[in-house]
């Protein structure tokens, strides 16, 4: 995972900090079917970029834990594995999403 | 091979390392999407920085990805472990116990022999010969011990996860009571664990190897196991097994559940209750003077009474009379031990 613009913040306390957001992140983005490389653009373009060797066995992790479904589509003759969310996935997305802007509400609270 | 090839080369090695360290069921499916996102990805880079893909280019790109072990680790899901972090602590307490125990014994078996054993080796080195044997016998025995732990705990930590996971439903009206004396229910895991190993080791020995089932003999003629039979002893042995397999059923038990109780500590005293029984049929079905008075019968009494007894005798005359010795001693000690138990059972309320 890309360091964020921090000079003095040990990069496990980053990591730490970003875990459980970046589920979050991944889930909301596959609401339309993205392959793996896509997804890093994706996810970089809005600010949270992440190093491929987390992202992709994540998306792995969330299939086995049945939030996500994949399939194989040959694309500019090259087999890419495209993942969006399944229907368990989807009925999950708002009770994640209300948790997590609970969560901010109340650090923030907190923090401030 | 152009410079494109080589870069892609470095790319199916990579993806090819990582999948021998993924499990077989998961190899193809991750090899495949892995190479399809990492040739994408060169690309990629290679088009943002305005130049081909080539064998530098890939190898930095690798780099960043990470280490094949490292990729694989993230894929894999739960850290596998031959001995997890749960088990951990109890496995490095029993080791250590049982290394300590074994060089004690060791130390024990030099000192005696250096003590009693007249030089008998070629030179005036001799004991310096016997520690190295000694260090050598202690080397062996804690290797061996070592291989048969770590197999066991594998194997427990392989087919026995459950046991031992904290369970995800549980009532807080049905947690046990604190005892009247606090902390006397408490058992101590790593204890237990050498407790069923020696156990089990020595009802191997006494089921399939009663000849090694005996004491050493220190004497002129050197070092001579003497099997416990040829003393006269008498070893009830489907009793002892019986006994033995009760007290590690028990500890497993105590191992899983991770605390006294009122209905273990009963057993537990019926255990030493039959311990004592044992003890009893051995000592008084035991014929231990038997070779006394066999060397009476062929030397004749005249013979005794003068002390004409050679070495070979006398050491098993006297062997036999420490062991008549040791189990009395072993049967008051039982005795006593069980008694206490019954009294903190009935007075103290312990756990």
């Amino acid at each position: 995972m890309k360091a964020i613009p921090t000079t003095d913040v040990p990069d496990n306390l980053v990591l730490e900090l970003r875990r459980g957001a970046v589920v979050l992140a991944v889930l909301a983005q596959l609401r339309t079917e993205q392959y793996g490389y896509s997804l890093k653009k994706s996810l970089g373009d809005a600010g949270l970029a992440m190093d491929e060797g987390t992202l992709y066995p994540l998306l792995r992790r969330l299939e086995s834990q049945g939030l996500l479904r994949s399939r194989w589509r040959v694309e500019d003759s090259r087999p890419r594995r495209y993942y969006r969310l399944s229907s368990q996935g989807e009925a999950m997305l708002p009770a994640l999403r209300a948790e997590w802007d609970s969560l901010t509400k109340a650090v923030r609270r907190v923090i401030e | 091979m152009t410079s494109r090839e080589a870069g892609l080369e470095l790319i199916r090695r990579y993806v090819y390392q990582v999948g021998e360290l993924l499990p077989p069921q998961q190899r193809d499916d991750v090899t495949a999407e892995l190479r399809s996102l990492l040739e994408e990805g060169v690309e990629e880079r290679a088009r943002a920085s305005g130049r081909e893909v080539d064998e530098e280019l890939t190898a930095s790109f690798l780099i960043e990805f990470g280490a094949p072990g490292k990729v694989a680790e993230r894929y894999g899901g739960e850290p596998r472990y031959l001995i997890g972090p749960r088990l951990f602590p109890t496995f490095l307490r029993v080791l250590k116990i049982t290394w300590a125990g074994i060089g004690v014994a060791c130390l024990v078996g030099f000192l005696f022999s250096a003590m009693t054993v007249p030089p008998c080796g070629p030179t005036e080195f001799w004991h310096v010969q016997d520690l190295l044997g000694w260090l050598l016998k202690f080397a062996q025995v804690t290797l061996a011990n070592m291989a048969i732990l770590i197999f066991t705990f594998a194997l427990v930590e392989r087919f026995l996860p459950a046991a031992w996971r904290p369970k995800s439903a549980w009532d807080p009206r049905k947690l046990a009571p604190v005892p009247a004396a606090p902390g006397t229910d408490r058992v101590s895991r790593a204890f237990l664990v050498v407790k069923i190993y020696v156990l089990v080791l020595l009802a191997v020995v006494l089921n399939f190897y009663p000849e090694w089932f005996g004491i050493v003999s220190f004497s002129s003629l050197g070092v001579q196991k003497i099997p416990f039979r040829d003393l006269g002893l008498y070893l009830p042995v489907p009793l002892i097994d019986v006994g033995w397999a009760m007290a590690v059923a028990l500890g497993i038990v105590l191992i899983v559940r991770g605390r006294w109780e009122r209905w273990s500590r009963w057993a537990e005293l019926a255990l030493g209750l039959y311990g004592a029984v044992i003890l009893w049929l051995i000592l008084t079905h035991s014929s231990l003077g038997s070779m006394h008075d066999t060397w009476v019968t062929q030397q004749g009494w005249k013979a005794f009474k003068n002390q004409n007894i050679p070495f070979y005798w006398r050491a098993r005359m006297l062997d036999a009379r420490m062991l008549y010795i040791f189990l009395a001693v072993w049967l008051l000690v039982t005795l006593a031990k069980t008694g206490k138990r019954l009294y903190d059972l009935l007075w103290k309320r312990t756990a």
